[in-house]
Order: C-alpha cells, then sequence, then structure tokens
C-alpha cells in the first residue's frame, strides 16, 4: 500500500511537531524517518497509525483518504520501541490477538501463529509470558504480532532504540531480510543515521517538524540538501568557509589555491585509515580522515604545518607508483604494531611512537628493514618498564 | 542490621498496640462465656436481620461504586476536561468528611418535610430516610473512594501503549477496554472491591443517622453492636463485631493469598 502525507501540521501546544510536511512512500518500499529528537519524526508516524490526529493536512493510504479513519480501520500494523506487549497473555496470544479479534477459527488461529513464530524464530516460546522473554525476543513477538493480521503497512517507531548493540544490530538484519521475504510497504523511525543508511532502500530526513530531504541513503551522504542533513548524516568538518566530509580533505605539504593552512595536532591511526586532527590559524579544530597510503606518503608529524584543502571523493586507488608504494606497505604493516599499541593501556606512548616513525627522516632502506627490525616496542611488553622510556629518549631529540 | 530490625519492631508493635491486640481482646471476650450466648446472638432474627440489611446494602454500594471508580479513574488518567482536579478532589471527599456529617447532608435532604429531595419524593410516596434508600445512600456515599484510588495509579502506570497496539491490531473501543485495560488493572479493581466491601460491611457513623435505627427493619449490623452494647449484652456485642471483623479479615487474607501467584507474569 502506498503512502501519501499531504501538508501535514501538527502542534502540541505551543511546540510545532510537523510544519506543512508532505512525503510520498511507494507501496513496497523500505523507508527510514530519520531525525534527532524533537524532529516530528515519530509524530509523522503515529499520524500514519491513526494514533494522532494531525491538526491539518492529509494521510492517504492506496490513494485514499485516510486523515480521519480510526487506527483499527487503517490496516496498519505498528511496533512500539518499548514493545507494547500485552502482559497478562502468552507469546500466542499476544501474536494471535488479531486475528482472535477478528474471530477467525481457532484452528486457522493456531496455523497462523506457528506459522509467524517460525517466521521470527519464536518456536517454543509460545506459551511464555512477555515478562519471560529478553528484550529482542519480545521486539521479534510484537513484530509477529503486527503482521499477523497481514497489514498492507508495517510501521516501526524507533524499533530498536531500546535494545542493546549487538541485538540492535542483528535485528537490523533480521528486517531488512523480512522484508525481502515479505514485501510490505515498511516505514520506520529512527534517530540512528548508520541504521537508516543499513536497512532502508529510502531515507527521510526531519528537522524541526520539517522534511529536510528525500533520498537514497547513498543520494543523502554524496549529495546533501541542506548543511544539516550534512552535519546529520555522516560526519562534517568546517574546512574555511566550507563544509566537507572529513574524507574529502586533502593534506599537502605546500600551499595551494584556496587552501587552509593548518597544523598537525594528533595522529591516530585507524587499520585502513587514519585520522589527523588539525587545528587552523584561529584555533578552530577539523578532523581528516586519510587513507593509510596517503598518510604514509604525507609522512606527517605533530606540530608540522601543512595546507589543507578538500575534494569530492571519488573513492579512487591511489596512483600506482613504485618502490615508494612498496615502503608505505611495508610502514603500514610496522604501523599495524603500532595500532595493537594504540588499543592497549600506553596511549601516551603510542602518539610518541608515531612521531618517532613520522618525523625521523627514513631512508627507504631502513623503511624496508622496518618490518624485520626489532622495534622498541613501548607497551609491547607491559613488565618492561624500560621500554617505554627508551622509546621516549629516542624520540625527544627528535623535538 | 539492627537498624533495621529496629524499623521492623516499631511497625510491627504499631500494628499489635492499635490493631491486633483490640481484635484479640473481641475475640477474647466473645467466647469468654462459652458458646451458648455467642450462639442465642447470632440467631436472634434481628441480628439476622441487621446481617441482611449490611449485605443487601453492601449489595447495591459495592457494584455500583465500582462502574463508578473505574469510570472516575478512567476519565482523570485518561482526558482531558474542565473542572478534573475538582473531580480528583471530590472522590476523596467522603474520607476527609466525617460520616456523621455525610449522614446529616443526607438527612437534611432526604427530610420528608423540608428536604429538597424528600419533600418531592414523598409526594409520590417514596419514602427515603429511615428506610433502606437511606441506608444503601449513605453507604454509597461513605465507600466512593476505593476504587478510583486504587485504580488510578495503575492506570497511570499502564500507559497507553498496549491500548494503542491494540487498535493498530483492529481492536474497538470496547474490545480495547475488555481485552486489555480491564485485565491489566483488574488487580487494582479487585482489590478496591475489597477494600470497598469492608468499607460498607463497617459503616456506621452515616448509617446511624439516617436508618432509623429500628431494631429488625432499618438496623445493620454495626448498629445491632451498638443497640447490644446499650442492652448490657455484651456477648451479643462482641458476636457480632467478631463475625463483621471475620469477614474483612478472611477477605483480605484471600486478597493475599490470590494475588502474588497471579501477578508472576
Amino acid at each position: 500500500m502506498s503512502i501519501e502525507i499531504r501538508d501535514l501540521t501538527k502542534r502540541f501546544g505551543s511546540f510545532t511537531a510537523l510544519d506543512d510536511v508532505s512525503l510520498e512512500i511507494s507501496e513496497g518500499s523500505l523507508t527510514a524517518l530519520l531525525g534527532p529528537s524533537g524532529s516530528g519524526k515519530s509524530t509523522l508516524l503515529r499520524i500514519v497509525a491513526g494514533l494522532e490526529r494531525p491538526d491539518s493536512g492529509e494521510v492517504l493510504l492506496s490513494g485514499e483518504d485516510a486523515t480521519g479513519l480510526a487506527p483499527q480501520r487503517r490496516d496498519v500494523g505498528f511496533v512500539f520501541q518499548h514493545y507494547a506487549a500485552f502482559k497478562h497473555m502468552t507469546v500466542r496470544q499476544n501474536v494471535g490477538f488479531a486475528l482472535t479479534i477478528r474471530k477467525r477459527p481457532k484452528q486457522e488461529v493456531r496455523e497462523r501463529v506457528d506459522e509467524l513464530l517460525e517466521l521470527v524464530q519464536l518456536q517454543g516460546f509460545g506459551d511464555r509470558y512477555p515478562s519471560k522473554l529478553s528484550g529482542g525476543q519480545r521486539q521479534r513477538m510484537a513484530l509477529a504480532r503486527a503482521l499477523a493480521a497481514k497489514p498492507r503497512v508495517l510501521l516501526l517507531d524507533e524499533p530498536f532504540g531500546a535494545l542493546d548493540a549487538r541485538v540492535r544490530a542483528e535485528l537490523r538484519d533480521w528486517l531488512r531480510r523480512l522484508h525481502e521475504e515479505v514485501h510490505v510497504t515498511t516505514v520506520f523511525v529512527t534517530h540512528d543515521q548508520e541504521e537508516a543508511m543499513e536497512v532502508a532502500d529510502r531515507v527521510a530526513v526531519l528537522d524541526h517538524g520539517r522534511v529536510e530531504q528525500v533520498g537514497a541513503p547513498a543520494e543523502l551522504y554524496d549529495a546533501p540538501a541542506s548543511e544539516f542533513v550534512l552535519r546529520f548524516v555522516g560526519d562534517a568538518v568546517q574546512l574555511g568557509p566550507r563544509l566537507v566530509r572529513p574524507h574529502e580533505v586533502v593534506l599537502k605539504r605546500w600551499p595551494s589555491d584556496g587552501a587552509v593552512e593548518v597544523e598537525v595536532e594528533r595522529i591516530a591511526v585507524l587499520g585502513a585509515d587514519a585520522r589527523v586532527d588539525l587545528a587552523d590559524g584561529d584555533g578552530a579544530r577539523l578532523t581528516a580522515r586519510l587513507r593509510r597510503d596517503d598518510l604514509d606518503d604525507l609522512d606527517l608529524s605533530r606540530g608540522e604545518i601543512v595546507w589543507a584543502t578538500a575534494e569530492p571523493f571519488r573513492g579512487l586507488p591511489p596512483e600506482p607508483s613504485t618502490g615508494d608504494s612498496e615502503a608505505g606497505k611495508s610502514l603500514g604493516r610496522l604501523g599495524g604494531h603500532v595500532d595493537a599499541v594504540d588499543l592497549g593501556a600506553a596511549r601516551p606512548s603510542t602518539t610518541e611512537v608515531d612521531e618517532r616513525l613520522d618525523v625521523q627522516p627514513v631512508s627507504l632502506e631502513d623503511r624496508l628493514d622496518a618490518p624485520v627490525r626489532p622495534v622498541p616496542h613501548p607497551a609491547g611488553d607491559a613488565a618492561q618498564l624500560s621500554r617505554p622510556f627508551d622509546a621516549e629518549a629516542e624520540a625527544d631529540p627528535l623535538d | 542490621m539492627l537498624k533495621r530490625l529496629g524499623l521492623r519492631s516499631v511497625a510491627l508493635g504499631y500494628l499489635v498496640v492499635v490493631l491486633l491486640a483490640p481484635l484479640a481482646m473481641v475475640f477474647y471476650r466473645t467466647f469468654q462465656n462459652g458458646l451458648e450466648p455467642v450462639w442465642q446472638a447470632l440467631s436472634d432474627p434481628n441480628t439476622i436481620h441487621a446481617f441482611k440489611i449490611t449485605l443487601y446494602a453492601t449489595a447495591v454500594a459495592v457494584p455500583v461504586n465500582t462502574v463508578f471508580g473505574v469510570l472516575c479513574a478512567l476519565a482523570i488518567v485518561r482526558r482531558r476536561f474542565r473542572g478534573k482536579g475538582l473531580l480528583n478532589a471530590f472522590i476523596d471527599l467522603p474520607l476527609a468528611v466525617s460520616p456523621v456529617v455525610v449522614g446529616l447532608s443526607l438527612y437534611l435532604l432526604y427530610s420528608p418535610r423540608s428536604g429538597w429531595f424528600g419533600t418531592r419524593l414523598s409526594e409520590h410516596g417514596i419514602q427515603v430516610l429511615f428506610a433502606f434508600p437511606a441506608i444503601v445512600l449513605a453507604t454509597i456515599f461513605v465507600s466512593v473512594p476505593f476504587v478510583a484510588r486504587e485504580v488510578i495509579p495503575t492506570l497511570r502506570e499502564l500507559g497507553r501503549e498496549q491500548e494503542q497496539a491494540a487498535a493498530t491490531l483492529g481492536a474497538n473501543r470496547w474490545q480495547r477496554f475488555w481485552r486489555i485495560t480491564l485485565p491489566s488493572i483488574r488487580w487494582a479493581v479487585i482489590y478496591g472491591v475489597v477494600l470497598t466491601t469492608a468499607r460498607c460491611l463497617g459503616e456506621y457513623g452515616a448509617v446511624a443517622v439516617v436508618s432509623g435505627r429500628i431494631e429488625g427493619q432499618t438496623e445493620t449490623a454495626t448498629l445491632r453492636v451498638e443497640d447490644y452494647l446499650l442492652n448490657f449484652n455484651d456477648s451479643g456485642a462482641y458476636a457480632v463485631s467478631l463475625v463483621l471483623a471475620t469477614i474483612a479479615v478472611v477477605v483480605l487474607v484471600l486478597m493475599t493469598l490470590i494475588k502474588p501467584k497471579e501477578e508472576s507474569y
């Protein structure tokens, strides 16, 4: 069933939850309503479900006006953040509720409930009460319950918000797969941009009761329609007059047109990527996200002055080169050691190692040697207390 | 540890002195002269009639106040309307006002000679004062608050989500009430009913004013106790008191026995 939202406005007292919102959701799609708290996303969902009445505007379900229709006549399934389990009923009774009140024959109810319990992997839990289920199980029960009467729309209000990270990730995948199987028009509300990007085909970004942008996840990221979307979907940094993504920042050792002079404050290696914290002349901080190869080629160290520009990210591989890239790889492996240290307790020492490795004018031979050379490893062995001091002693002169 | 023990003994000691000791005393005194006077007092037709009046009045007041209490609780928790605060305060009025005052106000309203309602009703040959209707009215009045007071917090805690979920699943208002709301608040309702019943059985002050205390006609069980006392029939008074106390205790004990088992879900 398609959903059409036309000029919806909803106020709670002096607070405007929705301000002239229009949105179209096509049949069979999986749409996320994304926004910070107070953006109106839940109110919008609740109006679609009929749990809230708009002050003005219309909701059309399958092209028919449903604005004044009671929730029980809308043929929607709704899943609440806090499950809204019927506590006095068993899992079976919960799941079968929609069919029981429709006075379907017992046999039919039993079969459909069995089918749904299997779908949500709760076979064997049918006779339990919801209080005996975990959060993830309760939410799956709520999903099964919402699907029981074969609704034409499935609406989920922050469905994974109350669950811990692991279960949340599991249920996200599961929802995605469920949608591929059942193909019911699905709309879910979330404040988690990662969740929206990961699960949905289309994302509508809301802020202050207005729709900021609607599009596929990649569109929102690559072509944000407003500063708000840019900031809210993915990270953003202020580079001179421009707002860019951290991975779009390009650092160079020489000035160029429009480049901003910045000082390197910190370098953190994060596996295949590295994060470089920078400060411009006014002390404003920004972050650049570099590929490890690029970082190694730049050979940066703390306190150095570089020039930052921004180029649209195209995901191109680094230019192929000869010996230098070999060296980069080797150093990369060395960096791998450092990275392991980074995870350890001796954080301050890590920077020093970074510094030493990066600042020291290393010859090509040295670099190639690096992996086989016994690395003075500051926190490699916590028992050897003298080691960090050795490393420090080595690094100090370079300051 | 010592602190907790101390707190416990203070609480228990208080209950013993204020509640249990007097009840035990009634029990002891009842059987002081053997079973014979007890049996005599309880089998007296006027005593039986008094119990009947009390039970009938309770049988009318409890259902009326249960329905009203649930409706009031729903209105107060779920609806927004002018005068909601006032309604909320009025529900507690019977707890605040002395039953004697309640009785007096009913007397003034229903007096066949000067009461607002009483004169008109007596024109149609309906006697309220000094008859069963007055007893029922007084009993209802004093037992209004209990169901609503028990249900309101439970309803607040319940929230609306389960009902909204039921609505999206296709349940209409009536189905939502019977299948979701009522089962969810049932223990509060039951507890409210128990308290209401206890209050109805024990009502004395208001009924004393409006019933006329006619032996064998408008005398309730509590009035019977006083009647026996005034006539120096102590055993009779104790016996009737004991029956009243026993009913209350049995109901409360039954409540506590069933409740935790059922709430395990």
